[in-house]
């Protein structure tokens, strides 16, 4: 396998995407949107609550407790509550989106643009071409999150340390944004690219996009509700669970993408 | 002449996946296509064109049969196989946001081309494109594109060339172009398979024919031997220095001739044999005092005998039907 191809067709879908506003906006508007737009919104929020209104967050010292008898302790509460409750989950949309947005792109786009056999008929192998495809996907997404991450860090840190005094950023995040998001990223980026194929367009191979986004919305309430934490362990085990499922993806990748199929269903 | 391409019992069936039916979109064809040659394959839409097309060049596989490319097989070696051929696709296929130069660059990637821009350059001069290197393929004419398709196609100089509907939707100029440039490949040795609707473009270039028709080929050769046979009488036009009543009438009277007509103020005669009657003819106007001018066979266009295949066609599936 000639990796070198993949990236040549990396390389040429990014010079599309370049010129293409409807992909290029969300890959930068999301990134903003969730790693300074929403934590100024939820911090600042905070910061604007009247001290007395404060003192009444009694359900929340329930929720976290470990800054109880502190100075400023609900405020401090709902800056925690709002970064490691709130913000958490909602980073997932990032990968998410962009992945889908790009992916659904990959070869809808190409029959709608009529290039397609153009493509099909380069002197590559199958691997190389979907990777190709994978790589146009995967790795903007990942490093825009990554990207948005390093911005929201250093956010954070400026907008809280003298407030809370530690870091609001730990162990969690790190797992979730170096192994639960490139997980969850590769298994949107095959499933958008199966969908990719057999639809005929960009926007119908947007419609299983449902598959993905359900579960992470539910995610976002049922942390929001206390009901499941994205703490180290569960995304532990999330992040375990989502590993076998790429590798499910893998093996129906290998079986759905292929020349005969995609050429197949253009008439 | 070497064969090049030996096409050997190949077959596509596919399902259709809302009822699960069967269609058999090539069935079990043979033929071959010489080097330096240029082959027309011509057929109505549905025939099986594009899917015979798409199977050479390896984009799709055989549901059975095999091919053989310069000397390798469909079934085993599609990427050798698809380094040396260049396929022109009835839509041109050029990236639309990518420039002249992007789009060639893209594609001369993947051939190991030796000083890429150079040939970039070189192919873009002999399309007379070079200073529109630099504009986006979205922004040139429905000609250009279909001469930057060319170009891409013609990159890594491709020993087999497959063209899909190589003029379609271009004006009659740019098609001229096409053609003299198909021309051009050809005195080069290159061998050139290409689909077509266009009757006149295929006489126009092409050495030998193959008809398709419902996935089977109906007829293949050159014009004339294509034609051969195809029908039960041929034409012969004699023309006369002075037209006669009395020998038209006395023609007619011969059992061989079935029909005897004026056109243009010359005589045309339908009969069997044309060899073997000819003489007898000449012999009786020169016996009837006529002046002969001159004395030619008809021959059937392209055109002529592929509606009269179809027709036959349509006349056999209706009478299978009953």
């Amino acid at each position: 396998m000639k990796v070198k191809n993949s990236f040549y067709i990396f390389k040429k879908d990014w010079q599309e995407i370049y010129k293409n506003k409807e992909i290029l906006l969300p890959i930068i508007i999301l990134p903003i949107l969730f790693s300074i737009i929403f934590p100024i919104l939820l911090i600042g929020s905070a910061l604007l609550i009247p001290p007395e209104e404060i003192n009444n967050g009694e359900s929340l010292r329930d929720l976290i407790p470990f800054f109880q008898g502190q100075e400023n302790e609900v405020l401090k509460i709902i800056i925690y509550y709002n970064i490691n409750f709130l913000m958490k989950p909602l980073f997932l949309f990032t990968p998410m989106i962009l992945t889908m947005v790009i992916a659904s792109d990959s070869f809808a786009g190409e029959k709608e643009r009529k290039t397609i056999e153009s493509l099909l008929i380069l002197p590559i192998t199958d691997k190389e071409l979907i990777l190709g495809k994978v790589l146009t996907a995967f790795i903007p997404a990942i490093i825009a999150t990554w990207a948005a991450f390093g911005a929201f860090q250093a956010l954070i840190f400026f907008m809280t340390y003298d407030i809370i005094g530690f870091n609001l950023i730990g162990l969690d995040w790190y797992l979730l944004l170096f192994l639960f998001t490139p997980l969850l990223s590769f298994f949107s980026v095959i499933l958008m690219i199966i969908n990719s194929s057999r639809a005929k367009d960009a926007k119908s191979a947007q419609n299983v996009a449902v598959i993905i986004i359900l579960p992470v919305i539910s995610l976002f309430f049922l942390q929001m509700a206390n009901i499941f934490v994205l703490d180290v362990i569960n995304i532990l085990i999330l992040s375990g669970f989502l590993g076998l499922l790429d590798l499910l993806m893998i093996y129906l990748g290998g079986k759905q993408l292929n020349r005969d199929r995609l050429i197949s269903r253009i008439r | 002449m070497t064969e090049i391409i030996r096409v050997e019992n190949l077959s596509k069936k596919f399902i259709n996946k809302k009822d699960k039916t069967e269609v058999l979109a090539v069935d079990s064809i043979n033929f071959s296509v010489n080097s330096g040659e240029i082959f027309g394959f011509l057929g109505p839409n549905g025939a099986g064109k594009t899917t015979t097309i798409r199977m050479l060049a390896c984009l799709l596989r055989p549901t059975l049969g095999n091919a053989i490319i310069n000397g390798m097989s469909i079934l085993e070696e599609q990427e050798n196989i698809r380094s040396i051929i260049g396929f022109l696709t009835e839509n041109h296929g050029n990236y639309e946001t990518l420039t002249v130069k992007q789009n060639l660059e893209f594609f001369g990637k993947f051939y190991n081309i030796q000083n890429l821009n150079e040939r970039i350059e070189d192919i873009l001069e002999q399309f007379e494109m070079l200073d529109r290197i630099e504009m986006y393929a979205g922004e040139l004419s429905k000609g250009l594109k279909q001469r930057l398709a060319l170009a891409r196609t013609l990159i890594h100089d491709p020993k087999i060339l497959f063209f899909d509907e190589p003029t379609a939707g271009l004006d009659p100029i740019a098609a001229v172009k096409v053609r003299e440039l198909i021309l051009k490949l050809k005195s080069k040795n290159r061998t050139i398979f290409i689909n077509s609707h266009n009757l006149e473009e295929v006489q126009k270039v092409c050495d030998r024919v193959g008809i398709i028709d419902e996935g089977r080929i109906k007829r293949i050769g050159t014009s004339d031997e294509i034609g051969k046979n195809l029908w039960e009488f041929r034409i012969l036009e004699i023309k006369l220095k002075k037209l006669s009543d009395e020998i038209i009438s006395r023609l007619s009277k011969f059992d061989f001739i079935k029909e005897v007509f004026l056109i243009n103020g010359c005589i045309r005669i339908h009969l069997k044999n044309l060899e073997e009657f000819t003489p007898i003819i000449v012999e009786k106007i020169v016996e009837l005092g006529g002046k002969i001018i001159s004395v030619e066979p008809i021959e059937y266009s392209l055109e002529d005998i592929y509606i009269k295949l179809m027709e036959d066609s349509k006349i056999n599936q209706q009478s299978g039907e009953k």
